[in-house]
């Protein structure tokens, strides 16, 4: 009885082994996997969509096998159809399990991003780090482009990303954006591109409020933005013209902290103040470091400076009203009876506060 | 009444702590993350503390049952409630061991459908399982309880992969401590219950596992199984809350699978694949001890061949399984389930602990008045 069951079993394990492959394989040669896609407007109220696929082509002779982007766009009514659009011209299955960016037009942007951030979050194929971006002009334009360091365009904008977030840029991807979005006391923001003939710029921080894109910060204050939003290391920052020598420090590491002083009626009217501490060293300096521009004294000018870029910036980011920098959700971290809406009242007259000390460490190998 | 088991059928006492272990683990830690954070916001991680505390009693307390008795389930029912009325108690709990196992299989066929395989059919997959998990039934409770230790085994690189979202935590979410309301801590506690159903195998497992030595060294293993599984689920959440933003946390169906998706190696983009495959050993151990234990009732009850039993029980799973083959219907079965779970866990066993003092007080006084 028992040696039967076993002989019964083992005959079924080995029969179920011919299952394996029947579930719908999907071959590397023949899907179109999508790397990037871009969305703009067309007209008045059309979409249009586009995605890039690389396509490798068995170049003859060398035998090194140099990929080439392939561009699709499509006009639709709504981002959903654009799938079932993309099919009807290409002659494989379109798999999005690659994406690696997606743009947006700075006017798509305008007015909400969640709609389109939807159908990449509930699609269990796509990555989570995704890499969003908002375009100045045309996402098609950028998405067709020829450029000097990597024919695919999608390879180029992921490694341009993935090594900003390593500089001065702050780090931005789909996580990252719906963390912002959700989050109470923030608000998302993404990097904004613009084609520069063979290059890409990063063109600066787009601002959003709740899922509208609003302003830019200009890239040179993204070091003072990704100071002011969290700690982290690597990045440069140029003395600005105030001071009449050319002065660059790269930053070893940065620190942030917060404290919230309780103030007015159930202390909603905090004052919040930001301490940031640095330690840096002296990069590229266009004289000697002395006297006036000695160690001791160059650190102060940086503090200062750093202290007066940050408050312009935090100022600026009062007038419009947005939070990227998550001050509200810090606040709330301190407080039991934080609301959203009482914070949002209060957030453009807000009494924000910042104190930075600089150490430098060394100035390099010279005096 | 003791019950006595062959030797040659008895476990080693430390892999008591692999069967409770693996059976503890299970479905529920998938999303366990949404429900509590829904009622708790992201103070929840209170709420697994007190939910681990209740547990850690309710098994003290059964534990001493099992030691006083010397037996299983169906025979401390038996000496406390009689032949019939005990009989029918302990079929209930085979009915409820067979839910267990209806949920877990079905939940992960949904899993394997929305994540891998969208077109493959429910019978497909669940038959594949099945199978599996008869063959290691029909080795008895020691096959049985060598997959509960491979299952530990085989989820180290799930355990691993849980590293990668560490450097994007915002531990600013988790302030200002216990923000929200008692009740409210408690009510997220109750919907914990489906993550510690397993528990109640130890009921039946408990005769199978041998004393080694004069001093009983059983009980130890069952204390540092649970602790072990109430520090995961209180990690886990913690990585949870932490990357995800509380209120978004709500969103994400499956919150541990959507951790996963960050882990990116140079060879493999898409880790969850490799992790939903790997389940398979996590949930093999839930699906073949709630069935031994269902069958096993059955068995002793109805004095029938367990192998029959198992197989009706398997055909008669896959038969009703493609009703629930469908994720708003699995919902609101799962919430049935985790309420049928938290009655038995911390309702009915305390009241079998507590009947039992009582019973024997009642007996002691009996015995002296004649």
């Amino acid at each position: 009885m028992r040696n039967s069951i076993r002989q019964l079993m083992i005959i079924i394990i080995l029969i179920s082994l011919c299952l394996t492959g029947c579930a719908n394989p999907r071959i590397i040669d023949d899907v179109r996997l999508v790397q990037a896609m871009g969305y703009d407007y067309y007209k008045d109220h059309l979409l249009l969509g586009t995605v890039t696929s690389p396509i490798f082509f068995q170049s003859t002779g060398s035998g090194i096998i140099q990929p080439k982007s392939d561009v699709m766009s499509v006009v639709v009514k709504k981002a959903t159809e654009i799938d079932n659009q993309l099919e009807s011209k290409s002659e494989y299955q379109i798999e999005p399990g690659k994406l690696l960016v997606s743009l947006y037009n700075d006017k798509i942007a305008a007015d909400g991003l969640l709609q389109y951030v939807d159908t990449l979050k509930r699609n269990p194929n796509i990555s989570i780090l995704t890499n969003l971006a908002v375009t100045q002009g045309s996402a098609k334009e950028i998405l067709q482009g020829h450029y000097a360091s990597n024919p695919l365009v999608s390879e180029y904008l992921s490694d341009l990303f993935k090594k900003h977030a390593n500089s001065n840029f702050p780090q931005t991807d789909m996580h990252t954006f719906l963390y912002q979005f959700s989050g109470d006391g923030m608000d998302p923001f993404l990097p904004l591109l613009k084609k520069e003939d063979k290059h890409i710029k990063i063109l600066g921080i787009a601002l959003f409020k709740g899922d509208k894109y609003i302003d830019y910060i200009p890239y040179s204050q993204s070091f003072i933005f990704k100071m002011l939003y969290r700690s982290f290391r690597k990045g440069t920052y140029a003395l600005s013209s105030t001071v009449s020598k050319y002065v660059s420090i790269e930053n070893i590491s940065s620190k942030i902290d917060y404290h919230v002083i309780p103030q007015g009626i159930n202390g909603r009217h905090p004052i919040v103040e930001i301490s940031i501490k640095q330690i840096g060293y002296v990069k590229e300096s266009s004289s000697l470091l002395q006297g006036k521009y000695s160690m001791t004294n160059l650190q102060k000018i940086l503090a200062n400076n750093l202290q007066k870029d940050g408050m312009t910036l935090v100022k600026h980011l009062q007038r419009l009203q947005t939070d990227p920098l998550g001050i509200g959700s810090h606040v709330r971290s301190f407080q039991r009876n934080w609301s959203e809406e009482a914070w949002r009242d209060y957030y453009p007259n807000a009494d924000i506060r910042i104190k930075v000390k600089v150490t430098l460490k060394h100035e390099g190998i010279i005096d | 009444m003791t019950l006595e088991i062959k030797e040659n059928k008895k476990v080693s006492p430390y892999l008591l702590y692999f069967i409770i272990y693996g059976n503890e683990i299970g479905i529920g830690i998938i999303n366990y993350q949404r429900a509590i954070t829904n009622s708790a916001g992201y103070d929840a991680w209170l709420s697994i503390l007190i939910m681990g505390l209740a547990v850690f009693i309710v098994m003290w307390m059964t534990t001493k049952l099992l030691e006083e008795h010397q037996g299983d389930l169906i025979t401390i029912h038996k000496s406390l409630f009689g032949k019939w009325l005990g009989g029918f108690l302990s079929f209930l709990l085979s009915l409820y061991f067979l839910t267990i196992t209806i949920t877990v299989l079905n939940t992960y066929v949904l899993l394997i459908q929305v994540w891998v395989f969208p077109t493959m059919s429910y019978w497909e997959i669940s038959i594949l399982l099945s199978i599996v998990a008869f063959a290691y039934i029909n080795g008895g409770l020691r096959s049985i309880a060598s997959i509960s230790f491979l299952s530990l085994i085989f989820s180290v690189p799930l355990i691993l992969a849980m590293t990668a979202p560490l450097s994007h935590l915002h531990f600013d979410n988790l302030l200002p401590i216990a923000n929200h309301s008692v009740p409210s801590i408690f009510a997220a506690s109750k919907k914990l219950s489906l993550n510690y159903e397993g528990i109640s195998i130890l009921l039946l497992v408990y005769p199978f596992i041998k004393k080694a030595g004069s001093k009983d060294s059983r009980k130890q293993w069952v204390f540092y199984a649970t602790s072990m599984t109430t520090v995961g689920y209180l990690v886990l959440y913690l990585i949870t809350i932490t990357y995800f933003n509380p209120n978004e946390v709500d969103k994400y169906l499956w919150p541990t699978m959507t951790l996963w998706k960050i882990v990116d190696l140079p060879f493999m983009q898409r880790f969850e694949y490799i992790g939903i495959t790997i389940w398979i050993f996590i949930i093999l151990p839930n699906i073949c001890l709630s069935l031994w234990g269902s069958s096993r009732i059955f068995k002793s009850l109805f004095s029938i061949n367990q192998r029959l039993v198992v197989s009706c029980f398997i055909i008669f799973i896959n038969l009703t399984g493609p009703f629930f083959n469908n994720q708003p219907r699995l919902a609101i079965w799962d919430k049935y389930q985790s309420m049928l779970g938290l009655c038995e866990m911390l309702v009915y066993l305390p009241f079998l602990y507590l009947y039992n003092l009582v019973y024997k007080k009642m007996r002691k006084n009996h015995a002296k008045q004649h």
